[in-house]
Order: structure tokens, then C-alpha cells, then sequence
């Protein structure tokens, strides 16, 4: 299994923290991740209109990658996902 | 004209007299307002050599044409002057009620020059103004200073006022309104201080002239539902600024112990959230404005009983008093910020200040006898509090930080400049170059020195924002936000689109790219109230040709690549975390800068050609 942890307003639009998901690529994780949370949130995920995923930012194993760049890297149990919110100034 | 008062208050202070001046047409048609109208007046008035801290300095407040408009955002104003700390551009905005008070009062810009012979404080009233004796009020607290004022002018003024900080001539004391609204950097409250100007006052009734009501009204409403309904705006309602901290330190780049760290395993002590759920009060907002990102905190008793007079803590203020300085306590810190309110200096400078002197003694570099006897350990909220206090009133080891980072630093030497997180001696803001790699170009660029504010933020391009039509067009979409890629390009349009939005004024939570109103809707509301075209083009014009001029001003005061630098640390790996692999080196810098001043069109030098000011109109 994969343990997902979320950050930022994320938090509070998906109605979660954090959960375990089963493997597969970081795309797949996205997909089963949109389908456990209401059905609202799932606009904060992925934008209905092109079914592309919104740009927030991963960390992956405390690895900082890019959306582009991780989308279809296999992910193995024991992996640590960090889903974060889109963030500039303070 | 309609959207302007029209007029200029012009100031002598030496001689005490006041004097009205119309606004130009060239004045508003090629700077606007705010940022841009201060900028054409300093440079054009402000000799180059002149004393930041004497009579032929001027103080500038201005506010721009979206003043008075109601639009979410728009109720800012800037102080500008030739910045005691930087030796250059000097300026510092703020939100509240100052700016739009100050246009129904009569005018779009005050301008301020020479030196009272005794404290004073100007009252602007209904296209009038007078000077008023100060005596009694030097020395006093910036809420208790306000609270007199009012009494003494009118109980809905506003006042902009300085504390013991810009008293003393603290080189990064502010100016604050509302008790919580500080103007906070480049030192613009000491050059208040040194003039004998204790604050300014503003009321007036008059309200903004506009081409097209109806247009405004709808544009208006439009963007306040945008507003409500982006995520961003709702995170800054839902937990503030602050609320950027967790997100921030999970992906390694949320600074602690003076920017050696950018992890904090208690960062869930001091994030917004965890304000939200404890000291938080109340959420307050800006006229007009749905975000309500301000903060009050209420601590009624205990060792950090504050005054909810003067707000909460931001984002900024948790990372400078808070993790650059290991305080894990939101009490602590919700004190600290009370205390730099109260006194009237920057929390970014103050914070990192410390931390420098922290670090200075961890080192050995200063010892009990170079501080006063106070122990300069990590996270002692005793010693912060302190040396907040002998900051603002230049006292002991505090008059040395009153100097700014890379004054300090190079009187001390034996290698601290190093770790002196500043850019032109303006301190760094809490966020990471090594993880916002284009954020630290803007440091090193910026004409006010290190700031968070006038560039933008790598991780809005890395989230995949875009604009085309003001030249974010996708080959800056997705990309990261540890690459130089394209960031010299990116930065220079970034910094533009500030100057232009500093000068309508334009908050940045509300607007494009940290919020939703893109440039095209803002042009749009321009020129529904000034009955003038505008597009976003000539708002990335106006821009170019503003932050031009601010850069010319340094220029001619002796500035060159020579000061577009980062300190060294910025070159050494972050001992843990999502942004330990990513480090800006002198060549990544020198990459960067080479890129950003060929998309200038400025010399390998930095410096803007004969030709691209001619195509700015900056020939004079």
C-alpha cells in the first residue's frame, strides 16, 4: 500500500488528511483518489471540463517532481505520497 | 479626470508650508498611480548622493486610480522614498483605509520634503491640509498615537503613523495604519522620523468620479464572485497567509534557524490552521474585499498577553520571529509581532536579523560580551522579545541590527556576511530560493532588495498557471519550480505585472497570479472609470516602464550586476527535505541574470540601454 498525505487548503476541499491506497502509477492513485472523495471535490483534483489534473505539487518519498514528471511513475508499497496544495506568497 | 482626486499635496516641512498641485495628464497616462507616480517623482526630485536621512529626501504616500472603486483589492496605498536601508528605491505599500480616505480627502499623492524643527503631524481634510504640533505625541505607541490623532482631527479618519522605531531612525522601521497595516519595508518610517514627522492624517467624503458606473459595478461584482470562489482566496479566509506554512515546509522549503533548514518537525505548533483552531479572534478584511486574510489573535493573559490592536501574525512574521529564530510557541510569536507593531519596524528585517545574531553566537562569533550579556540561543523568546525592543529604540546590540543584515555583517565580518540573509541590505523574506529557484532571481533583481513580492512565485508557474496575453504563454507551464529555465524571462514579465498593479494598486491575493482577476478584467475596470483605453498590454508597458525607472534610480545612486547577488548559503545544500537536492550557485545566478537582462533589454552590466528607454520614454 501507498500512504497519501494531503496539505493545504486541499485538506479541507477534499474532506480528508491523509489515507493508504493501493499501488500502481501516480496517475492511477489520482484517479482512485478522485473516486473516494465526494463528488464536489473532485473539481479541486481534476478539471471536469478535460478531465486534466489541477496543478497542485508531489513530493513522492520526500522527492519534490513535477506533475508532468511523475504521472506515470510506478509506485511500490511502502511509497509516501504528499499531495499539496498550489502555493505562492505569504 | 476622472478616477484622481487630481491634485498633489506638496509638503515642505523646513519652511512649514503646504502647497496644492495638479496632477499631470503625463503623470497619469504613463505612470498611473501608486508605485509608478512615486517612482517619476523621486527620480525627477530626489538628486542622486541626497542623505536618505535628510531634508532633501522626500517622503511620498500615493495611492492609485482603483482607489475609492470597491473593487476586492483595491483599497492600497505606498510609501516611497530613497530607502535609508538599500541606499536606493525605497517604497512599501499596505491595504486598509488609508489610500481610498486619502483620495476623498483630495488627493492622489502627498509628497514631503525638508525637516521640522519639532514634531509634527499633517492633517488632510477636504483638499486642505495643516500641520499640527507632535510634541506630546513623539514617543508614544503607534495605537496610542493613532488613538490621539483621532480624537484630535475626526473619529473616521485614517492615519499613517510611526512608532519609538521610526523615531530612532531604525533603518527598517515602518508605517503603519489601522494598527496593523504596516508599509513595513526599505525603512520608509525612518525617513518619517528624520523629517519630525510623527503621521499623517486623512478624512474627506468625496467620492470617486467615474466614466461608467454601470460597467464598474458589474466588473466589480464579477470579481468578488471570482474571489469567493477561488481555492486560494478561500485558503487565505479559511487559515490567513499562514495557512501556506504547512505546504511550504512539506515541500522542504519553509525556512528555520536562519534559513539552514527549510524542514521543521514542529511546524504543526505555529501554522494557520493551528491559529485558526486556538488564538484566532476574528478575521478582518479590507473595504470591499471577500478574502479577509488579516488576522486578529486574542491572548488575554500569561507572559504573551497581547494587544488585539495590532492584528496576528502572518505567514512572514511565524517564519522571521518564529522558525528563522526556533520559536515553536504561536503565543510567542503572536508577541513578537505585537511588539513590532507597537514599535513600528518590519517583523521580515527584525526576524532575520536575529536570527543572524543567533547564529553569529552559535558560532562564537559574538560572545556574552558583544551581546549585553543575553544568551543568543535558538528559540529563547526572552532574548527575541529583547532584542525587539533594543532594535527599535537602537539600544545595545540593537543598534548595530538597526543597520540592516549586510551593514551588520560587514562590520563584524570573520565570514557572517555569508549567512546574513539580505539582498542590498534588505533582509530576506521566509521564502527559500534554493526551492523557489526564480523567486531568488527576483531577490537578487528587485529594486527594493530581497523581496517576495515584486517577482513570482516558482511554484505558480510549476502549478501551471498561464496568461498569454501578457507573455506567460505555455513554455512556462509545469515547469519546476527548482529549474532556471526560461526564469529570467518569467521574472522580468512578473515584475512588470507588479509595478503595473502596484500602481492601480491591486492587492495580489485578489488579483492574477496569486489570485483569480486576470490584467485584461483589471484594464477593463480602468478604464470604465477613467473613460481611457486601456488593455493589458499597456499594463505590461506601464509596468516595464515603472520598474525601469525605479531601476534607473538605483543606477544612477551607483548600482549595477554587482548588486544583483544572493548570499553564499543560498549555494549550500539543505540538510533534509523535498528541496535538499536544489542549491543556486553564483553560475546558476549568473545564468539567470544573463538571461534576464538580455529579455531586459539592459547591458551584461545590468544596465538599461539608451535604446530601451527610449522605446519606454525614459529619456529624460
Amino acid at each position: 500500500m501507498v500512504t497519501v498525505k494531503i496539505f493545504g487548503y486541499l485538506t479541507a476541499a477534499m474532506g480528508m488528511r491523509d489515507c493508504t491506497m493501493s499501488c500502481g502509477t501516480v496517475r492511477d492513485l489520482l484517479e482512485e483518489l478522485g473516486e473516494k472523495i465526494p463528488s464536489e471535490a473532485r473539481v479541486h483534483l481534476q478539471d471536469p471540463k478535460n478531465g486534466q489534473f489541477r496543478g497542485f505539487h508531489l513530493v513522492i518519498n520526500e522527492k519534490s517532481l513535477t506533475l508532468a514528471a511523475a504521472l506515470d511513475r510506478e509506485l511500490v508499497p511502502g511509497d509516501v505520497v504528499w499531495i499539496i496544495s498550489p502555493v505562492a506568497g505569504g | 479626470m476622472k478616477g484622481y482626486a487630481g491634485n498633489i499635496l506638496r509638503v515642505d516641512l523646513t519652511a512649514g508650508t503646504t502647497e496644492v498641485q495638479p496632477l499631470s495628464k503625463e503623470q497619469v497616462r504613463d505612470y498611473v498611480g501608486g508605485r509608478g507616480l512615486a517612482a517619476r517623482i523621486l527620480y525627477d526630485e530626489v538628486a542622486p548622493g541626497t542623505d536618505p536621512l535628510g531634508p532633501d529626501n522626500l517622503f511620498i504616500l500615493a495611492t492609485g486610480p482603483l482607489a475609492g472603486s470597491r473593487i476586492a483589492g483595491s483599497t492600497r496605498h505606498i510609501t516611497a522614498c530613497k530607502s535609508p536601508l538599500t541606499g536606493g528605491w525605497g517604497e512599501a505599500n499596505a491595504a486598509g483605509r488609508f489610500g481610498p480616505m486619502m483620495k476623498a480627502a483630495g488627493f492622489d499623492a502627498i509628497v514631503v520634503k525638508g525637516q521640522s524643527e519639532k514634531p509634527v503631524y499633517l492633517y488632510v481634510t477636504e483638499g486642505r491640509a495643516e500641520l499640527r504640533d507632535a510634541s506630546a505625541l513623539w514617543g508614544q505607541f503607534i495605537a496610542d498615537a493613532r488613538e490621539t490623532i483621532l480624537q484630535q482631527t475626526h473619529s473616521q479618519a485614517e492615519v499613517a503613523v510611526i512608532g519609538p522605531a521610526g523615531e530612532e531612525q531604525c533603518k527598517f522601521a515602518c508605517v503603519i495604519s489601522e494598527n496593523n497595516r504596516a508599509a513595513g519595508r526599505s525603512g520608509t518610517g525612518a525617513v518619517m522620523g528624520s523629517k519630525g514627522l510623527k503621521a499623517v492624517a486623512v478624512f474627506g467624503e468625496e467620492k470617486l468620479r467615474v466614466h461608467d458606473p454601470e460597467r464598474l459595478a458589474q466588473l466589480r461584482k464579477e470579481i468578488t464572485q471570482m474571489c469567493k470562489e477561488h481555492p486560494a482566496c478561500q485558503g487565505f479566509r479559511q487559515n490567513g497567509t499562514a495557512g501556506g506554512i504547512g505546504p511550504h515546509n512539506a515541500m522542504g522549503m519553509y525556512p528555520a534557524y536562519n534559513f539552514k533548514d527549510g524542514v521543521s518537525d514542529e511546524i504543526d505548533k505555529v501554522t494557520g490552521e493551528t491559529m485558526t483552531s486556538t488564538i484566532l479572534s476574528r478575521r478582518d478584511s479590507c473595504q470591499g474585499c471577500p478574502v479577509a486574510c488579516r488576522r486578529v489573535v486574542t491572548i488575554a493573559d500569561g507572559p504573551f498577553a497581547v494587544d488585539s490592536r495590532y492584528g496576528g501574525p502572518e505567514f512572514e512574521t511565524i517564519g522571521s520571529l518564529g522558525t528563522c529564530v526556533g520559536i515553536y510557541d504561536l503565543k510567542a510569536i503572536a508577541k513578537t509581532n505585537e511588539l513590532c507593531n507597537k514599535f513600528g519596524v518590519d517583523t521580515i528585517n527584525t526576524g532575520l536579523a536575529i536570527a543572524w545574531a543567533m547564529e553569529c553566537f552559535e558560532r562564537g562569533i559574538f560572545t556574552k560580551e558583544d551581546t549585553g550579556g543575553l544568551e543568543l540561543t535558538w528559540g529563547n523568546v526572552d532574548v527575541v522579545l529583547k532584542l525587539i525592543e533594543d532594535i527599535s529604540f537602537r539600544r545595545g546590540l540593537g543598534a548595530l541590527l538597526a543597520e540592516g543584515l549586510k551593514a551588520a555583517s560587514e562590520k563584524v565580518g570573520q565570514g557572517s556576511e555569508d549567512f546574513a540573509l539580505q539582498v542590498k541590505n534588505q533582509a530576506f523574506p521566509v521564502h527559500m530560493p534554493r526551492g523557489k529557484v526564480g523567486q531568488g532571481l527576483s531577490f537578487a533583481t528587485s529594486n527594493r532588495g530581497a523581496c517576495h513580492t515584486q517577482g513570482m512565485h516558482d511554484t505558480n508557474l510549476e502549478a501551471g498557471k498561464t496568461m498569454p496575453d501578457i507573455g506567460f504563454t505555455d513554455k512556462f507551464k509545469g515547469l519546476s519550480r527548482t529549474s532556471t529555465e526560461h526564469k529570467g524571462e518569467a521574472i522580468a514579465l512578473a515584475q512588470d505585472l507588479r509595478a503595473i498593479q502596484d500602481s492601480l494598486i491591486i492587492c495580489r491575493f485578489t488579483s492574477w497570479d496569486y489570485g483569480p482577476t486576470p490584467p485584461a478584467m483589471l484594464a477593463e475596470a480602468l478604464t470604465a472609470i477613467t473613460g481611457e483605453e486601456f488593455t493589458s498590454k499597456d499594463f505590461m508597458e506601464i509596468g516595464a516602464r515603472v520598474f525601469n525607472l525605479c531601476r534607473m534610480f538605483n543606477v544612477r545612486e551607483g548600482f549595477d550586476r554587482q548588486q544583483d547577488s544572493l548570499p553564499a548559503r543560498m549555494a549550500e545544500k539543505l540538510p533534509r527535505g523535498a528541496t535538499s537536492d536544489s542549491v543556486i550557485t553564483q553560475q546558476d545566478l549568473d545564468r539567470m541574470l544573463d538571461e534576464y537582462y538580455q529579455f531586459r533589454g539592459w547591458s551584461s552590466r545590468g544596465i538599461p540601454t539608451p535604446q530601451r528607454l527610449a522605446q519606454l520614454g525614459l529619456t529624460r
